[in-house]
């Protein structure tokens, strides 16, 4: 279990006043960036957000821009970030008054990459591509080329490499992955460009800190990961990354090395938990002494030598693809054990994750609407009780998927003679429909489609049950439907649970 | 017996009669010579008391001292409200006209009401006093006075008209009767209880004051008196629960599907808690209580009392009644209509698998190799600040919000790691916090004396912890704990409970 949610303030990268200040003189070679310069784009995108409290309506538009740059003919790359719920996208290069339209190609929210396609490829006269390098060292020199906020022509900074280290891309909010770390000015506006090394891209800015936060920290997303992406795009379809499926505990306290029949020294990790929906499931259990992958020796804080670094063990794990298989010798109860499994993505995560081009998934039905939690509907709702917060928050760590896949949430109690007495029941969660545990949003709608005299909803931990009379409802429905103007009854295509959960293992 | 959830249905009722009421003004206001029998009923009561830090259970907080304005009351006895004297170490009465001061002692203490009786050391100290007798109940419209006290003795009476009898929330669960009055108090000199009289009795013990809506809540008249009652007993018993929640039944398609007939009025019995006295009745999840007592049920809980009209039944249950008591109830189930008759009980704090408050008496803990093992308690939870309900550990809010619902793990509290107490031992250790405890030594974990049970028993020479969170499994070494807690004691002076 390898990703995390972070906290750290994310910055806005798109929405950005421009500001009238003078462009700075270049203080880089002319010659080079006149070069590097034609493989660099602006795109501008046209989103629409789906309000999570109004799910059956299409969305609020938003305008922003960022950088992109090609790399091969009619192929450019930028961040996942600035094209995510584009409705319309244009690009436009330097020395050309044009604007072409262009259309994503493959997105990955995981590793906030996404690749474009120009509908006009006369858009590509006078265009170079760009070559991807290898990850740029420490203290190394890196040029990033973008337009940010501050002006409208292409901007050039100049800074070194701070750090190569494993984090958090806030743009899903729960993975993490290599980055670089670089002290030159990175701003809104900056997201999806390159960063340059000797003529050759070494990195793509991303993300950073607000300035309230830390000065002269930004990230790029290195070209492994870029690479990845390529290749996992490469057979015409995004798989997105795939994960072991457990949590480690670093073996540093020496007695607790003892109790696991470990000697002193600098190697091995414990398993913690084992995640039900992971690949680990069945090949690992809790006490497990890690000690080798793909005979990368572990250290016992969890990391492993790789690419002269010392870097993360999910290092090996973060460079395979769906269907890949990761071999691990372990220690069980002092026995010293070889296991080869094959990896996955575990989908209870995306629970909490940032969700992008998606339409919210919801079921009206006798003057409430049901939704499953996710991030973009737990962050839109004002109050949330603390079973709500448990639901979500402990999702993963108490296993409670193994229950209720989908956790159905009560949003909204809409006004209406037939729901005076149920605005006490706003953001329960629901356990059974009619004593049918509802693990899935279509469960709950396939319980109200059969036919009862009554719909008797119980609520997760209130034991006062919800009770709806079936003529009522129909009475209700064409009112209550016209009175809010809800457009849609239900949607359900879509959804994180994989067909395998809808039953009860 | 309890309130969860959709509570706002149970205390609307009393607001309609307030204008009925309202033509009824009584309650002169008090004379020169009132003012002067006052202060011969009254004392200044400063306690000064002393609590620990939940989170480092052997950390004392500063003592901290607090006055209240006491009420003299038949027997000999001081009257203030509870809280005032939780974790006291020194009570001190003082004389309002003479400044004459004597050490006092707790007689009783009950802090779901709220209310406390002191007595001085030596009886002598009273003698001469005029102790005050216990007014009628108020109604709504009805002036009623706060003695408000100067620091030189001086009494000031502050007018305020009963705007509503009202149940208010005391402290966790606990629902009693209050009078709402208008008026805010100026001149509070940082007392915490101030007497409120009717006439010349005492009617009731400010509770709390609302600034902002100039609202002042007073601990009304019959509270005071169960209490009183019940201290002049031999063992104070407390006010009685039965042991159930409910909710309400104003819903007509949820009365529809439980087959009430129109006829009928009644509350929804959500939980009955195992062991209590509706249980132990036979009182079931699903019932619909219509009547309790002599009075019917309404179907958001409330009865029609003759002096305050609509009143939540928690009212006839708790301070209506006394422990002991057979309480009747008739409950509509199935179609059938059944007496039952719980004997009510009190639910000590201690019942609770998360207790309501721990006080008067140091928090249990074990510190083992350096990791801090305690029971979880609300005492614990609220250390997360004024907001703790939105910073305190998510996991066990919910285990303390659901705990009358975590049904069949048969544990009496839960135990948790609290934290870890850094020595070169604790080394990879010392990040970790708030973990809950499931066994040690393979031995399952119900309260804090399990732990030290399960300790005697080490697991292939190793002491094993399993903790429901990330990382599952921890491991001390029965041999180095000596040394881990002399390393402890010497370098952060904590006292080490045996184990």
């Amino acid at each position: 279990m390898f990703k995390s949610k972070f906290g750290w303030i994310r910055l806005a990268w798109m929405m950005a006043v421009v500001a009238v200040v003078f462009f700075p003189r270049m203080a880089l070679s002319g010659d080079r960036i006149e070069i590097l310069r034609r493989g660099v784009v602006r795109i501008y995108a046209v989103a629409q957000v789906p309000d999570y409290l109004v799910p059956w309506a299409p969305g609020n538009s938003q305008e922003g821009w960022g950088t992109g740059f090609i790399i091969s003919r009619n192929r450019l790359l930028t961040n996942a970030h600035v094209v995510s719920n584009a409705r319309f996208i244009t690009i436009e290069k330097e020395g050309d008054s044009r604007r072409y339209e262009a259309q994503v190609k493959f997105i990955a929210h995981d590793c906030d990459l996404a690749m474009l396609e120009v509908v006009d490829e006369s858009f590509f006269k006078g265009t170079a591509a760009l070559k991807l390098g290898g990850v740029p060292a420490l203290d190394s020199v890196v040029t990033v080329l973008g337009y940010p906020i501050g002006g409208d022509r292409l901007s050039v900074t100049r800074g070194v490499v701070s750090r190569i280290d494993y984090r958090g891309y806030a743009h899903s909010g729960v993975d993490s992955h290599l980055v670089v770390q670089i002290d030159a000015a990175i701003n809104p506006g900056n997201s999806g460009g390159p960063v340059f090394q000797d003529n050759v891209v070494v990195g793509m800015a991303f993300q950073g800190f607000s300035g309230m936060v830390a000065q002269n920290v930004g990230y790029m997303i290195p070209t492994p990961v870029m690479n990845r992406f390529l290749e996992d795009v490469a057979d015409g379809h995004y798989d997105s990354y795939v994960d072991v499926g457990f949590q480690y505990f670093p073996l540093i306290n020496a007695t607790h090395r003892r109790a696991l029949g470990l000697a002193p020294g600098d190697y091995g990790v414990m398993v913690g938990e084992v995640m039900r929906a992971g690949a680990a499931y069945g090949y690992l259990q809790t006490g497990d002494v890690l000690l080798s992958i793909d005979d990368h020796v572990i250290f016992s804080d969890g990391r492993v030598d790789l690419d002269n670094d010392r870097l993360m063990l999910n290092e090996v794990v973060e460079r395979k693809f769906k269907g890949d298989t990761v071999r691990l010798k372990l220690l069980r109860q002092g026995q010293e054990m070889k296991v080869t499994m094959p990896l996955n993505t575990p989908w209870p995560y995306l629970m909490q994750a940032n969700q992008y081009d998606e339409h919210p998934r919801f079921v009206v039905f006798g003057g409430l609407l049901f939704q499953p939690l996710s991030n973009e509907f737990y962050e839109a709702l004002n109050s949330k009780s603390v079973t709500l917060r448990y639901y979500y928050s402990q999702f993963l760590e108490e296993e409670l998927y193994l229950e209720h896949p989908e956790v159905v949430v009560i949003s909204k109690v809409f006004p209406d003679p037939s729901t005076s007495y149920l605005e006490g029941f706003a953001t329960s969660i629901v356990d059974s429909v009619n004593d049918v545990k509802i693990r899935t949003l279509a469960q709950l709608k396939a319980a109200f489609e059969a036919p009862a005299e009554f719909y008797v909803i119980r609520l997760v931990g209130d034991p006062q049950p919800l009770v709806l009379e079936a003529k009522a409802a129909k009475e209700a429905r064409d009112r209550i439907l016209k009175q809010y103007g809800i457009t849609q009854e239900a949607y359900l295509p879509g959804g994180i649970v994989p067909p395998g959960w809808a039953v009860e293992k | 017996m309890a309130i969860k959830n959709r509570l706002y249905c149970l205390f609307a009722g009393a607001l309609c009669f307030l204008l009925a009421a309202c033509g009824t003004l009584s309650g002169a206001a008090p004379s020169v010579g009132a003012l002067q029998n006052a202060r011969r009923s009254m004392l200044r009561v400063t306690v000064t008391s002393q609590s620990y830090v939940f989170h480092s259970p052997w950390q004392q907080r500063r003592p901290a001292t607090q006055t209240a304005i006491g009420v003299i009351v038949p027997g000999g006895q001081v009257l203030v409200t509870g809280l005032m004297v939780a974790n006291q170490r020194y009570i001190e009465l003082e004389t309002l006209d003479t400044q004459e001061k004597q050490p006092a002692r707790v007689v009783v203490v009950d802090y779901d009401a709220d209310l406390a009786l002191v007595e001085p050391l030596d009886a002598k100290f009273l003698a001469g006093r005029q102790p005050m007798d216990l007014s009628g109940d108020a109604s709504i419209g009805d002036q009623l006075t706060v003695w408000q006290v100067k620091p030189n003795g001086d009494v000031i009476p502050d007018q305020g008209l009963v705007t509503s009898v009202d149940l208010s929330l005391f402290s966790l669960n606990n629902f009693f009767l209050t009078y709402r009055l208008n008026g805010s108090l100026q001149y509070g000199f940082n007392n915490q209880t101030l007497p409120v009289v009717y006439g010349d009795a005492l009617a009731g013990l400010v509770l709390r004051q609302n600034t902002s809506g100039q609202t002042i809540e007073v601990i009304a008249t019959p509270v005071i008196r169960h209490f009183l009652k019940d201290a002049q007993s031999k063992k104070y018993k407390g006010f009685p629960t039965a042991g159930f929640y409910f909710g309400a039944l104003s819903d007509p398609q949820l009365r529809r599907y439980i087959g009430l007939p129109e006829s009928l009025t009644g509350i929804y019995v959500q939980k009955v808690l195992k062991g209590s006295p509706a249980d132990k009745a036979g009182l079931m999840a699903g019932d619909v209580i219509t009547r309790i007592g002599d009075h019917e049920v309404t179907n958001n809980g409330q009865y029609n009392h003759p002096r305050y009209g609509q009143t939540s039944v928690v009212h006839l249950i708790r301070t209506g009644s006394y422990v002991g008591d057979p309480l009747a109830m008739r409950i509509y189930r199935a179609g059938k209509t059944l007496d039952l008759q719980p004997v009510l009980d009190h639910r000590q704090p201690d019942e609770y698998l998360v207790p309501p408050y721990i006080l008067d008496r140091q928090p249990e803990y074990l510190i083992v190799g350096g990791l801090v093992f305690l029971e979880l308690s609300m005492s614990y939870l609220r250390e997360y600040g004024n907001d703790w309900v939105s910073d305190a550990p998510i996991h066990l809010l919910y285990y303390q919000q659901n705990q009358d619902y975590l049904n069949g793990d048969h544990r009496e509290k839960i135990v948790i790691i609290s934290d870890v107490i850094a020595t070169p031992f604790s080394i990879g250790y010392e990040n970790l916090s708030n973990l809950v405890v499931l066994k040690v030594n393979d031995q399952p974990i119900g309260k804090l004396d399990d732990v030290r049970k399960a300790l005697k028993t080490p697991v292939n020479g190793f002491h094993k912890i399993e903790v429901q969170q990330h990382p599952k499994e921890l491991f001390l070494d029965p041999k180095e704990l000596p040394q881990i807690h002399k390393v402890i004691e010497q370098r952060y002076g904590i006292p080490i409970p045996p184990l």
